[in-house]
């Protein structure tokens, strides 16, 4: 946080005197301030020497601090930064730094300097740091930069090649077997291609996108159902809703306004931990409807949530830090399932449901129907919070800190207007769908025409941003749904598997109780169970009469549930982003996850019972 | 040291035909171990050769005098030089690359310690590979703590430069008021003219497609996302059929080729071919330019934008022909250049997988026609055109250039180029075992019918299985702007189809279609004008998608040939002759930037000739399309 000791003004003027930060953004600035840590030094005394780790770069506040150079000449340093070595990635102090006087400076993490400072390319990085090596060597080996290894385990290898095997085996067994049965042609096929794409996915030898987009393919090579069914889900109104959802949350998180909101949400209750959770989980919750990706939302929060922890003055890896850190990721996770444009599940399966149900259940219908689930949950977290954490340390400083971020990050800038006035917009024009009876599948998609006539959303956010490879999956699994229903093998598997059937139609809550015991267990393995899943289970619900809302958002509410950190990525990513600048409680967060898990179970129970009292179940 | 310091300022100046690599193993070994070089593709480090040269230097000799401008940076090879810094001597890497952090002037002495071997490499070239940053960084900021002279901040490097804004507000103004102006007149009276409510709101939606695109006001593929949701809110059509083009067989193909396109370029299988063509070729002009003009027709068919193309073997022309010795602005280097431009664009209309244009149109197509005119009965059927282009093109460059420079190759640096690609890499083996297949499965197409569009979409699935791409890359490799804009142009013709206003054109354009079926030639000439009026405002796609979805369907009802009529459009919609009509120009000057190696006023001189060589190429084509049934 920034040096109490150090005036407002003064320590803006000194961020203003570095050429170097002045150039990043408001918002990196304003970012970066809480991570400052403040250094004094006497006289004489050493920053660094030369040799030591790079894990630091300083920003000179007061004093004057001398670098010794390697013709033993020295230079003198009383504005800007110092220790630039640890930004650019040099592993070792190239030189001893010693104070002329009595210095004070702000010391930041190497991993917290804002990206556009270290974003040059590789190959002027390498020729920048060969000519600073050139005037100032090496006096030590420098410690070798963690390469990314991409290469899978041996285990791993054997797995997927099981998968392989397996899926070349499956097509070829299941055509022998119905070999004279009373499958037509293209339902044999059909099933076979399936289950051979199904178990690519399962035993992860491909990526789920690669499996449907090999479905497809092999579908319209074959002529299993006319193309223009197999491909219907890429010229559905399912697709068009998840692109445009998709580029109204890059606008949102592109213009910066969600730091600058996160930041007076703190600004107002940083004065205690169920304000600061609720501000926290506040953001993620908002934030849920408008960016489908739980990635994006985690990479937007994660690192603000984290800066909160430093302003409010919670050492890493203390329990508050990691109360905070719970807050923030239950807001990006918690309620996915409460709200259609919640998750990129949520829209593929809402997609594959025929035309007429699409059009029955507008978002707020599905928010209310989701509505017991989310009370629940939120009951559950308030619970679990007061039970593990009743005692919590004082925040100080904060409000110092906070002001000098907003100070740093300016008035409001007209992207920011125009990113919030187009979510407005959106929720306005989705609430009021009633009254003018546009199909609120089209609002978003005319938002994000508006962004592309005032240029706030371009060509390279459109390719580069948004996530293409997750609007293949939902293309093809939509297309699937539609080739399944139309080569009717549903039907089959319906009269097939009569004991489920019988279970929908008759004993709805054991289903559901299966199901969800289905999704939990596969998703220990298997990614995107939940889509996988539903590709069955929601033509086979249209059949036997099940409300295939009810089968969704049963799939949605557990495919959230996870134990193992092995099976969430945005907690590896919370969890990557919390060790980067110094411990984490592992043990905590994933105790007040499994009591989550425990909740979903509970609230599942609940809305079964508030369905049945609304007739959709 | 044994003598004293020798200035090597002026011998470093030597000219180009004595600028060579004395030992091809040597320097291809050294530039892979150079720690500078560490990270870059094999194929990019090839391309960098021909702009680097040996020298064997004495000891003692200054390579950088401090003060000097730092215009050259030594890359060592042997032997030791010793700098001034602290009397360190340096055997490896750069030295003398103060040009990279664009600091003007050597901060220190560089002196031969030993007898040297030295690559030379200029500031131009650091630039050109993208090895520069201006402005100030942190780089700067540690350097400016450790040199005794501090180092300038220079200005931000070319290619980063401020947004050429030629944005003309007049204009814009206008095209916003005529935006809004048309399509409510035709709201306000279309029922006038006879329109049903769906023509008429369709009608309305066009407009504002085509004024935002030919105003310039919006993207193209924002323009025709807007007439999209237009028709979707105002229900002129149900979804699918506005959205067809995204389920089309066109938009699959253009999404497989987009894939294939990135594994060539990221394979460096097209600067392996240009290098082995060049080495085989025999020393003389024409066959340096036959190499690049072949290869851009090789690769027509396998990669569908000829922005693309170009993009891709910009660079290696510029590379080869200052490696050919050619002064840049000379004729000789023109005409490399447009060698490889006609190669990559002049035949796409010849190729079904050439461009985006033509996967529309043969959407277009009536279905018996479209299934007929598949990858190689198109290709055969526009045969006679295209060896009629190459033809004339090849007697046109050999009389306007009978004169020219000698080229001056310089074997060393080719055999260098060589060595660095080293061995066939598994990646280009890849791309050119699926390149092989998949065009062997669209020539085979007769006896199997498959259709293309879900070969190149296995070809895409087989990529994606082996992990050639992966999600970064169908990011940062494909252009989904484009496929969106030719989904939506799809999904508008199949509306246009949908609401019947189709037939009304027909009906009105009756006249025209009469010269269809009775002078062909006639109706050229009149879709000849069409296009070149619309192609004043509109760019090649959107000019030929209008016309065709226009003329397409009033060839069926006269019954003439609707691939004749396409293939017509598409040739005609090609034709350029203002740079700002073509957006493959532009990124071919994009990519030269400041020093560009060919003479922008005898390019276009030349384009118009190629131009008129297109022209004839169709007309010629016509007795063989009646020989073949086709008219």
């Amino acid at each position: 946080m920034i040096p109490e000791g150090v005036p407002r003004k003064e320590f803006l003027a000194a961020l203003a005197r570095s050429t170097i930060l002045s150039q990043c953004s408001p918002q990196d600035l304003a970012k970066l301030l809480p991570f400052f840590r403040e250094r004094r030094l006497k006289p004489g005394e050493a920053l660094c020497r030369a040799g030591d780790l790079a894990d630091d770069m300083w920003l000179v506040l007061r004093g004057t601090l001398r670098v010794m150079r390697a013709d033993r000449s020295s230079q003198e340093v009383s504005d800007g930064l110092v220790g630039e070595e640890s930004a650019l990635g040099m592993g070792r102090y190239l030189t001893d730094i010693v104070a002329a006087d009595d210095v004070t400076v702000a010391a930041f993490d190497k991993d917290m300097t804002p990206r556009v400072l270290r974003n040059q390319s590789p190959r002027t990085q390498a020729f920048g740091r060969s000519l600073v090596r050139l005037f100032a060597p090496p006096t030590d080996a420098e410690p070798a930069e963690a390469a990314d290894d991409d290469r899978i385990t041996p285990a791993a290898a054997v797995w997927r090649l099981a998968g392989w095997l397996t899926a070349i085996a499956a097509p070829l067994l299941l055509l022998r077997l119905f070999e004279g049965g009373s499958l037509r042609w293209e339902q044999q096929q059909l099933a076979a291609v399936l289950a051979s794409a199904a178990l690519l996915w399962i035993f992860g030898a491909v990526a789920p996108y690669v499996a449907g987009l090999l479905v497809i393919m092999v579908c319209v090579t074959l002529g299993i159902a006319p193309t223009t069914v197999v491909l219907s889900g890429f010229a559905s109104n399912g697709f068009f809703l998840a692109l445009s959802i998709l580029c109204l949350g890059t606008v949102l998180i592109e213009s910066g306004v969600i730091n600058r909101i996160f930041l007076l949400l703190m600004k107002r209750c940083y004065t205690s931990t169920l304000r600061q959770d609720f501000a926290a989980m506040f953001a993620g919750f908002a934030l849920t409807p408008i960016v489908p990706s739980r990635m994006e939302r985690a990479r937007a929060l994660a690192p603000l949530a984290l800066e909160s922890t430093q302003t409010l003055g919670f050492a890493p890896g203390s329990r508050d830090s990691t109360r905070l850190l719970i807050s923030a990721f239950m807001g990006v996770t918690l309620f996915a399932p409460m709200f259609l444009t919640g998750g990129a599940m949520n829209l593929m399966l809402y997609g594959s449901l025929p035309e007429q149900v699409q059009d029955a259940t507008p978002g707020l219908s599905w928010m209310g129907d989701a509505l017991v689930a989310a009370l629940v949950l939120v009951a559950a977290y308030l619970a679990t919070h007061r039970l593990l954490f009743r005692r919590s340390e004082a925040s100080i400083g904060a409000r110092h800190t906070i002001e000098v971020q907003l100070d740093v990050l300016g008035p409001i800038r007209a992207t920011e207007w125009l990113a919030v006035g187009g979510v407005v917009l959106y929720a306005i024009a989705v609430a009021t769908v009633s009254a003018h009876k546009v199909d609120h599948r089209l609002l978003a998609l005319a938002v994000v025409c508006g962004y592309l006539v005032l240029g706030i959303l371009g060509k390279h956010e459109l390719n580069l941003h948004i996530d293409w490879s997750t609007l293949i999956l939902l293309g093809t699994l939509i297309g699937l749904v539609a080739t399944v229903v139309s080569v009717d093998l549903h039907i089959v598997i319906a009269d097939r598997l009569a004991w489920l059937s019988d279970t929908m139609e008759f004993r709805p809550r054991i289903f559901i109780a299966l199901l969800a015991a289905c999704v939990m267990i596969s998703g220990l393995w298997v990614p995107r169970a939940g889509a996988l899943i539903g590709l069955i289970v929601v033509p086979l619900a249209m059949v036997n009469g099940m409300n295939p809302w009810v089968v969704i958002f049963t799939i949605l509410l557990m495919s959230d549930a996870w134990l193992l950190p092995a099976q969430s990525n945005i907690y590896r990513t919370f969890r990557d982003m919390a060790r980067s600048i110094g411990p984490f409680d592992e043990r905590l967060f994933l105790t007040f996850n499994a009591v989550m898990t425990a909740a979903r179970i509970v609230a599942l129970a609940a809305s079964v019972v508030y369905w049945e009292s609304l007739r959709i179940l | 040291v044994t003598n004293g310091p020798v200035d090597a300022a002026v011998t470093l100046d030597e000219p180009f035909e004595q600028r060579a690599i004395l030992d091809a193993n040597r320097v291809a070994a050294t530039l892979e171990a150079t720690p500078e070089f560490a990270g870059w593709p094999h194929h990019d480090l090839a391309r960098f050769v021909p702009y680097v040269w040996e020298r064997r230097l004495p000891a003692g000799t200054v390579l950088c005098r401090r003060g000097e401008p730092a215009d050259r940076a030594f890359c060592m090879v042997e032997g030791s030089v010793r700098c001034s810094i602290d009397g360190r001597t340096v055997s490896s890497g750069f030295v003398g690359h103060e040009a990279a952090l664009e600091v003007p002037a050597y901060l220190a002495d560089v002196v031969a310690a030993t007898d040297v071997a030295v690559l030379v490499v200029t500031r131009d070239v650091l630039r050109e590979f993208g090895i520069t940053l201006g402005g100030e960084t942190l780089f700067h900021s540690l350097l400016a703590h450790h040199a005794t002279a501090a180092p300038a901040s220079a200005a931000a490097a070319p290619g980063a430069e401020a947004d050429d804004d030629d944005a003309h507000p007049r204009t814009t103004a206008i095209g916003w008021v005529l935006t809004l102006a048309v399509p409510a007149l035709i709201l306000a009276f279309g029922e006038g003219f006879g329109l049903s409510w769906r023509q008429r709101d369709f009608t309305a939606a066009l407009s504002i497609c085509l004024l935002m695109m030919s105003f310039n006001l919006t993207p193209q593929y924002a323009a025709a996302l807007i007439a999209g949701l237009i028709c979707l809110l105002l229900d002129v059509a149900p979804a699918s059929v506005i959205l067809s083009g995204f389920a089309s067989d066109g938009f699959f193909m253009g999404l497989g080729i987009f894939g294939l396109g990135a594994v060539l370029t990221a394979s460096g299988l097209a600067e392996r071919v240009v290098f082995n063509l060049l080495r085989l070729s025999p020393k003389s002009p024409f066959w340096y330019n036959l190499t690049f003009l072949m290869t851009g027709i090789f690769m027509t068919p396998c990669l569908p934008s000829a922005n693309t193309r170009v993009a891709l073997l910009t660079p290696l022309v510029i590379e080869t022909s200052r490696a050919l010795g050619f002064r840049d602005r000379s004729r000789e280097a023109t005409r490399l250049m447009l060698s490889m431009f006609v190669g990559a664009s002049l035949f796409a209309p010849i190729f079904l997988t050439a461009k985006s244009l033509n996967f529309v149109i043969h959407s277009q197509l009536p279905t018996q026609v479209h299934d007929e005119f598949q990858w190689l009965k198109w290709t055969i059927s526009a045969s006679v055109a295209g060896l009629v282009m190459l033809g004339l093109y090849l007697l046109a460059a050999g009389l306007t250039f009978r004169r020219g420079e000698a080229p001056r190759l310089s074997r060393s640096h080719l055999e260098t180029q060589l060595r660095v690609l080293g061995p066939i890499r598994p990646i280009e083996w890849i791309a050119l075992i699926i390149t092989a297949a998949f065009i062997l499965a669209i020539v085979t197409y007769s006896l199997h019918k498959i259709n293309p569009s879900w070969i190149t979409l296995g070809v895409l699935s087989v990529f994606l299985v082996l992990g050639t791409l992966n999600e970064k890359d169908i990011r940062h490799s494909f252009q989904w702007d484009v496929l969106l804009l030719v989904g939506f142009f799809i999904g508008l013709e199949n509306t246009l189809d949908y609401t019947g206003i189709t037939a009304i054109l027909t009906e009105y354009l009756s006249g025209v279609t009469a010269y269809m079926q009775t002078n062909f030639l006639a109706f050229l000439a009149v879709l000849g004008l069409i296009t070149a009026l619309l192609r004043l405002f509109l760019p090649i796609t959107t000019a030929g998608v209008l016309v065709a979805s226009v003329f397409l369907p009033l060839a069926a009802v006269s019954g003439v040939n609707a691939w004749v009529v396409g293939f017509s459009i598409m040739m005609l919609a090609e034709t350029w002759f203002l740079p700002a009509q073509c957006s493959y120009f532009q990124t071919m000057e994009d990519i030269s930037g400041e020093r560009p190696v060919h003479d922008r006023a005898l390019f276009l001189r030349l384009n118009a000739i190629t131009m008129a060589i297109r022209l004839i190429g169709l007309l010629a084509s016509i007795p063989f399309f009646r020989s073949i049934g086709l008219l």
